[in-house]
């Protein structure tokens, strides 16, 4: 019985270590999020949904995409540290929620845009990936876009950060999250003024 | 006794003059030694390095904590990769920091800041920083906005 316990682990052990090295496997989630996009989208220019419909919907899909603790970690940079435990937590909640939000209801707003993902992503070591893509719009020029993801543990790739056009939006929120806790006085205060406005790519 | 104290004193100043241009020369190439410790190797991998050099300054709240030692072409990823040492006495950042090329003023010269994440663990001797800001590239800008113009219109 321990033999057989021993080697599913083992099994699983390896298929996450493979999956940390697998260009194709980082695109996945990715993909997979795009796509159920579209078909919510679809069903929303059908009647099938209503707007609200669609922002929950969104929300609900892409939110298990980011490492939510992670990218508030990055946020509150050097704060961070000198954070409580408490406040990291209130923190990490006010960031997915306000960020989830904004994006859902920017996506929701869509204007017939196309993501093109690349083929397979970029592993920088086991367990970092970067994936290429680039923003499709009619009469526009396509926009770059770099997903910055990390594998984690029974959760697979998740997105830590994106790049869109040169602008690294991880260090933009920090360099926001440090003007706050400057104006306000306090990372207490810099967390309960917290808010978060997409990046419109019309 | 008059003219050599007057040959003596011409020197003096002439040898100080030189001491003066040779610390500038240090300070402005960078040459200069950033810490009494030692140091520690970082990289960070770039999409962009437009006009970097080696010695270049590594900051951290504007504070200098290290000068670029390499820059190298990784051809894998097709990025740039900035060798840096850093001093010791600034063995502090997280394995999330995030390095960005910065220009001193508008026309100045490139150099790299660094800004500490919040992750618990430090960067050690040997690791990479892969959360980056690009150099800013004045043509591509120029580039962008002209193509948004027309595309406007």
């Amino acid at each position: 019985m321990k033999i057989w316990v021993a080697t599913v682990v083992a099994c699983l052990m390896s298929i996450g270590a493979w999956a940390q090295k697998d260009p194709k496997a980082a695109v996945e989630p990715l993909k997979i999020a795009r796509d159920a996009f579209y078909q919510d989208v679809s069903k929303f220019q059908a009647g099938q949904l209503t707007e609200e419909e669609l922002v929950v919907r969104i929300s609900e899909k892409f939110a298990p995409l980011i490492n939510d603790r992670t990218v508030a970690l990055r946020v509150m940079g050097k704060f961070a540290r000198q954070a409580t435990e408490a406040e990291r937590d209130r923190f990490t909640d006010r960031l997915e929620a306000s960020l989830v939000d904004a994006y859902a209801r920017g996506l929701a707003a869509y204007g017939g845009e196309r993501l093109v993902l690349s083929q397979e992503g970029v592993i920088l070591k086991p367990g970092r990936a970067v994936v290429e893509a680039r923003l499709e719009s009619r009469g526009r020029e396509a926009l770059p876009i770099q997903f910055a993801l990390g594998f984690e543990e029974g959760k697979g790739w998740m997105v830590e950060n994106v790049v869109i056009a040169g602008i690294n939006l991880g260090l933009t929120l920090r360099n926001q999250f440090a003007d706050l806790v400057q104006s306000t006085g306090s990372v207490t205060g810099a967390i309960d003024s917290w808010s978060f406005e997409p990046v419109s790519a019309k | 006794m008059y003219s050599r104290r007057l040959e003596f004193s011409v020197g003096a100043f002439v040898l100080l003059g030189a001491l003066c241009l040779a610390f500038l020369a240090l300070e402005v190439s960078g040459l200069a030694s950033t810490g009494d410790n030692g140091t520690y190797r970082l990289s960070a991998r770039f999409d962009n390095v437009a006009g970097l050099t080696t010695r270049a300054k590594v900051s951290a709240a504007g504070v200098t904590v290290g000068r670029v030692v390499g820059i190298r072409y990784d051809k894998a990823t097709a990025a740039a990769i900035i060798d840096m040492d850093i001093s010791q006495d600034f063995a502090v950042f997280s394995e999330d920091t995030a390095a960005s090329i910065l220009t001193a003023g508008l026309l100045g010269e490139k150099y790299i800041g660094l800004s500490t994440g919040g992750d618990p663990n430090n960067l050690a001797d040997g690791d990479m920083i892969y959360d980056t800001q690009s150099a800013i590239v004045l043509e591509e800008l120029i580039g962008k906005f002209l193509l948004n113009m027309s595309s406007e219109k």
